[in-house]
């Protein structure tokens, strides 16, 4: 039997790279706004149908490289690692409806954003992860799967590297 | 990476073929872009809907909400 459930995964991202010094406060402002304001919107209007419905899923997709050391992405970082915070919040304030919020950081995945790197950057970048090679879409979607899936429902307010294990937490 | 990019990479074509996989005839999903991702959608099947919205824009998630009910809530649970 399949039940009515509500499912937000909000992967919107925008990532100029911009030193410190070329960063002004209109590119620091949409950077927020796309990645980190956008959550906020999304769990404001999702929210009242996932508590009526007692069960609901919140993914924000995060990024690898709050854990890099990549120039010129102080302000993409920061919302990035805002994302896992905010998931970590909103999971205590919905965990009683049946609700979980959780982050997935993936690394440079094989996208249309990230067509324009040449191949010797997409390839220094999946030469530092432990698999060697382009993390795939479907990479992300398999992680994203499982944490929307029922056997899922005691994991909340966690963060997923899924970047072939570039970088490591622990 | 110089430059700028404004994207939702996920679905995309690989992960329209798992969304498809694991929700066919089962799950209404609705893709979103800042145009229409018509060609997402339909990858995933005729369960997918395609919806514009630019997540900066409070209006247009409050949009997209009414559209969920419109069209119906995800399903994805098994009991």
């Amino acid at each position: 039997m399949w039940a009515r459930s509500i499912i937000v995964v909000n992967n919107a991202g925008y990532f100029p790279n911009r030193s410190i010094d070329e960063l002004d406060l209109a590119t620091w402002r949409k950077t927020f706004a796309t990645n980190l304001d956008s959550h906020f919107l999304s769990a404001k209007y999702f929210l009242p149908t996932m508590r009526k419905k007692k069960w609901g899923r919140f993914i924000g997709i995060s990024s690898n490289m709050v854990g890099l050391a990549i120039p010129g992405m102080s302000h993409y970082i920061a919302t990035k690692m805002g994302t896992i915070g905010f998931m970590r919040g909103l999971a205590n304030d919905v965990a009683g409806d049946g609700i979980t919020a959780n982050a997935v950081l993936p690394g440079l995945t094989n996208t249309l954003a990230t067509a324009p790197q040449s191949e010797e950057q997409r390839r220094a970048t999946w030469e530092q992860q432990a698999i060697k090679r382009m993390e795939e879409p479907e990479d992300v979607t398999g992680a994203v799967l499982f944490l929307t899936s029922d056997d899922a429902s005691f994991i909340t307010g966690q963060a997923i590297v899924v970047d072939g294990g570039q970088y490591r937490i622990g | 990476m110089k430059g700028e990019s404004h994207w939702s990479p996920v679905p995309a074509k690989a992960s329209a073929r798992r969304l498809r996989w694991r929700w066919q005839n089962a799950a209404q999903v609705i893709a979103t872009d800042l145009a229409p991702p018509h060609e997402t959608a339909r990858r995933i099947g005729p369960t997918a809907h395609a919806l514009q919205l630019d997540v900066t824009q409070e209006e247009q998630w409050r949009s997209a909400a009414a559209r969920i009910r419109d069209v119906g809530e995800v399903d994805n649970r098994r009991e």
